[in-house]
């Protein structure tokens, strides 16, 4: 039958050219850097899909299944054709089950369909829109040419044809061209190639990698190179083009994105578009921005903008106040259905503006050098981080003494708020008994903030020589209250020889409790409560539970806001961002004190001292914000027993005698 | 007479706080007024400008890395045993150069503020002190600079000067200094012996002796919620200071007093 050889070869002419397609992208990928990779990964494919990728879309239920009927039936479908035309079996059995993969396919269209007609902003439009046609183009005609019916008449077989041939050039094209279901390729390869392979272990993999720095230098290589972090598409490792050109722009990150929601100039679905705009294209063309179907940067019109793959990105493609409206948040990341790695590419891109040019803004040079000139990020002495304690009989450590807790303070200590919640942890820590001990003028600051700001050589001059002083100190673990810093230490040193165990205050304060070496009584608050979770220790290290477990522990309800736990809103403190700056229509700490007021909430319990000042910066009526040490002191034991005794003292005298009262 | 040679001086700083040796701010500024104003005239005028960064002091120190890494492509080291043998040192290097540029003074060392008038003196050079801009002067013909110099209480003088000259920059200048680390690894510091031999220091070296300034306590003083009037009438009439004594009560209670007090003045903040 005609029709029939028809198909078969439609269906070998676009599999040429989706394969002719595939080679001219992978060409473009293979411009990027050279990465680690192994092709066995490809056949982790299937179970990262149905296991990982799945694991996020299904928190949109409706996606999700309207994705698996679409592509399921899609894929079956092609399948089955790929068998029954490409192989000229023409079978009618299989006809019947190409007919039903179809139908699944085409019911996955029309909800596709029935959401775009009331798309949510954070959708593109333009191409995006034209996909549920043309997609339920080429289900219709293969529905029409697998019908069971002897023959079909010649104008009904025509029209078949063509449906069919414009789903296939949408299906067939999109690799090639860069239309929508490019994405199906570039998302199957990039769950293989994906630069973080950890992430599919089961493992959180958030620390950011290290610049060679010491190797460029030696071997002589020069600011021409630019293999300071990124400057142009090129600079990117090829499987993070290959990752970019995965996106679906759904728009998941835009939504989750403090920044963007503050009216700041960043949109990371824009961002990682802008980023597959530069390396599909040459420098002769010079394409803007212009077809871009989202929402722009905020504050940023569209067109004004073109890149290429080796011409700089900053500012010509992507506006230096995107770069640094970033919190580093992992927020986007946590959203992305693709995996797409938002951040490291951010500080890919803040890498070559720091380490080439210098030219972050704001107060981020002043704290840079801070960091190069005391190891504090405010310029302080480092003698003066543990004034706060003076006055609490707390071990310095020294060298040739062990001690089984070391208390790393952070830069929270010079600030007289944080030193409130210090105090109130090494009360805690005095009533569990531990052996602890503070580091005193040996602590320096972690880098934190400088790698966030891609000044990887501050970074790993302080890293270092921390290592170095760790080194020459004996103790079992690290306890902090500053996420940052245990980010920092736990996950980001050990690239750099320093392995610790490294424990957030909560997490330690919930084992001392729940193993009753830590007696807390009941709470005497009242008021509602609600927890905010650090972005760096939910999402960078997993701990939503501990400060959840610690505040019920002593009789809080938790009433929780909108976005919580590993998708909770960012304070907007990360990434350096209170240091650059970038003016937006709203700050982001009030956008998160705006999710307290809306539940009621009168208290919000906080566990990062960034969290702390930004949330207090919060100015008008707003719940007081208490860190969990601070809520959970006011429960000691010790204390109330004290209190029943009417021994009320002095505060800072009050503190002996509790500690006393505590050991008897 | 056009400028051909532009030199900025830089000397190793020290951090007020942490004592770190580093780049000394002033001269980063004077070396980035430098720098802007040597690629200015080489964008515009026919004749090639040469700039170099000049250090003269002890070879071995580290933080001069830091004025690579703030633009200086390369610095000329001056190998120089006795600090009273600088001046001489950089006159001997700086003879034919037509602009000098310098901090206001150094952040340690002798730390007098006095090496751009001495080195002024020594090449019979024109000084203009406490510079915040240069520019070429708008005729262009004398071949002169117009500085803008600072002046106290946010006024400011436009003066011109012939070249040859030293200029002083003031420590406000308003000049962004970028600190890049790529920089500091593609640039070189380079040795100079020094032109003047060992043997031959005339002057006698200062004997130097550092101590520690014993930091005076000072008195926290409430803060006065008077109004105008009432602060007015205490310059004339001598008034009660107010005030408590507090002999009643146990250690305890009285410390709540004390507290009480400095809550209320704002003196703690706990
Ligand atoms: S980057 Fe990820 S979350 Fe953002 S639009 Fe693309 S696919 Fe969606
Ligand atoms: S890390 Fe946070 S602030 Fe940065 S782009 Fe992602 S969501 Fe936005």
């Amino acid at each position: 039958m005609g029709l029939n050889y028809f198909i078969s070869a439609l269906f070998w002419l676009a599999t040429a050219t989706l394969f002719v397609g595939l080679y001219k992208r992978t060409q473009l990928w293979r411009t990027g850097q050279a990465a680690e990779f192994s092709w066995l990964n490809l056949l982790a494919i299937p179970k990262r899909y149905f296991v990982d990728l799945h694991h996020v879309v299904a928190r949109e239920p409706y996606i999700a299944r309207t994705h698996v009927a679409t592509a399921g039936g899609a894929v079956a479908a092609l399948a089955l054709v790929a068998v029954n035309y490409g192989l000229m079996l023409y079978s009618a059995p299989l006809n019947w089950a190409i007919l039903g993969a179809t139908a699944l396919m085409l019911i996955g269209v029309f909800f596709m369909w029935l959401r775009r007609r009331n798309a949510p902003a954070r959708l593109s439009r333009g191409a995006w829109s034209r996909l549920p046609y043309t997609l339920a183009a080429f289900a219709l005609g293969l529905i029409i040419i697998s019908l069971p019916v002897p023959v079909i008449s010649g104008s009904v077989a025509v029209l078949a044809l063509l449906l069919l041939l414009a789903g296939s050039a949408e299906l067939a094209l999109g690799i090639g061209l860069g239309g929508p279901m490019k994405h199906a390729i570039a998302g199957l390869l990039h769950l293989a190639f994906h630069p973080r392979q950890t992430r599919f272990n089961g493992q959180l993999s958030t620390a950011l990698k290290p610049l060679l720095l010491d190797e460029i230098a030696l071997d002589g290589i020069t600011i021409e190179n630019e293999q300071y972090g990124v400057n142009k598409p090129s600079d990117f490792k090829w499987n993070q083009l290959l990752g970019f050109d995965a996106c679906v722009q759904c728009g998941k990150c835009e939504a989750a994105c403090p920044a963007f929601a503050a009216g700041q100039p960043l949109n990371p679905k824009k961002l990682i578009q802008d980023l597959v705009v530069g390396l599909s294209n040459d420098e002769k063309s010079g394409t803007t921005d212009a077809n871009f179907t989202g929402s722009p940067y905020p504050g940023i019109a569209l067109g004004e903008h073109s890149g290429s793959m080796h011409s700089p990105i900053v500012p010509l493609l992507i506006p230096h106040e995107t770069i640094w409206s970033c919190t580093t948040c992992r927020a986007c990341v946590q959203e992305c259905p693709m995996l797409i790695e938002h951040v490291d590419a951010i500080v890919d891109m803040r890498r070559n503006l720091t380490l080439t040019q210098g030219s972050a803004p704001g107060k981020a040079p002043q704290t840079l050098e801070n960091l190069r000139q005391t190891a504090t990020v405010g310029g302080y002495d480092r003698k003066a981080r543990y004034h706060w304690s003076v006055d609490l009989d707390v071990k310095t450590i020294q060298k040739n003494q062990a001690v089984d807790i070391l208390l790393v303070a952070g830069e929270g200590a010079f600030d007289m708020r944080y030193q409130r919640s210090l105090r109130a942890l090494v009360r805690l820590l005095k009533a569990a008994n531990l052996d602890f001990a503070i580091m005193g003028a040996l602590e320096r600051d972690t880098g934190d903030t400088a790698r966030r700001l891609g000044d990887e050589a501050t970074f790993q001059m302080l890293a270092k020589q921390n290592i170095e002083t760790f080194n020459g100190l004996t103790f079992k673990r690290i306890v902090t209250a500053d996420p940052h810093v245990m980010h920092s230490l736990k996950n980001e040193y050990p690239s750099f020889g320093g392995h610790y165990q490294v424990f957030h205050h909560s997490t330690l304060l919930a084992e001392l409790v729940s193993s009753g070496q830590l007696k807390l009584g009941k709470s005497a608050e009242t008021r509602k409560l609600t927890y905010h979770d650090p972005c760096y220790l939910g999402r960078y290290n997993g701990e939503t539970e501990a400060p959840r477990a610690l505040l019920k522990s002593i009789g809080f309800e938790i009433n929780e806001m909108e976005r919580s736990g590993l998708r909770g809103r960012c304070c907007g403190g990360g990434g350096g961002a209170p240091l650059t700056d970038i003016p937006g229509k709203q700050r982001i700490p009030d956008i998160r004190i705006q999710d307290a007021r809306s539940i009621g909430a009168e208290l919000v319990a906080v566990a990062c001292p960034q969290c702390t000042s930004m949330l207090e910066g919060v100015v008008g009526n707003r719940p007081e914000v208490l860190d969990i040490a601070e809520l959970l002191a006011a429960a000691l034991v010790a204390d109330l027993e004290v209190e029943g005794l009417e021994l009320k003292g002095l505060e800072l005298k009050g503190l002996e005698i509790k500690a006393s009262v505590a050991h008897d | 007479m056009s400028i051909k040679n532009i030199a900025a001086l830089v000397s190793v700083g020290r951090h007020p706080v942490s004592g770190e040796a580093r780049h000394c701010r002033n001269d980063s500024l004077a070396m980035t007024l430098g720098l802007a104003l040597t690629s200015h005239l080489n964008a515009t005028e026919t004749n090639t400008v040469s700039f170099k960064v000049l250090h003269a002091g002890n070879a071995n120190n580290t933080a001069l890395k830091d004025y690579l890494a703030l633009g200086a492509s390369h610095i000329d080291m001056i190998d120089v045993a006795a600090e009273s043998l600088i001046i001489d040192a950089l006159a001997a290097n700086l003879t034919n150069t037509d602009l000098i540029l310098t901090g206001s003074r150094a952040e340690n060392g002798l730390d007098s503020g006095m090496l751009p008038y001495q080195l002024a003196e020594k090449l019979g050079f024109s000084l203009v002190a406490n510079a915040l801009a240069i520019q070429q002067t708008t005729d262009g013909l004398t071949g002169g600079l117009e500085v803008l110099q600072f002046l106290p209480k946010g006024k400011r003088r436009s003066v011109t000067v012939q070249l040859p000259a030293v200029i002083v920059v003031h420590p406000l200048a308003p000049v962004e200094l970028r600190h890049a680390y790529a920089r500091q690894v593609t640039g070189t510091i380079n040795q100079q012996a020094s032109p003047l031999t060992h043997a031959t220091p005339q002057e006698k070296t200062l004997k130097w002796q550092t101590e520690t300034i014993l930091r005076k306590p000072i008195k926290l003083k409430a803060r006065e919620n008077k109004s105008g009037h009432a602060r007015m009438l205490s310059a004339t009439v001598s008034e009660n200071k107010g005030g408590a004594v507090v002999i009643e009560g146990n250690s305890v209670e009285k410390a709540q007093v004390i507290l009480g007090y400095l809550r209320e003045h704002r003196l703690i903040n706990f």
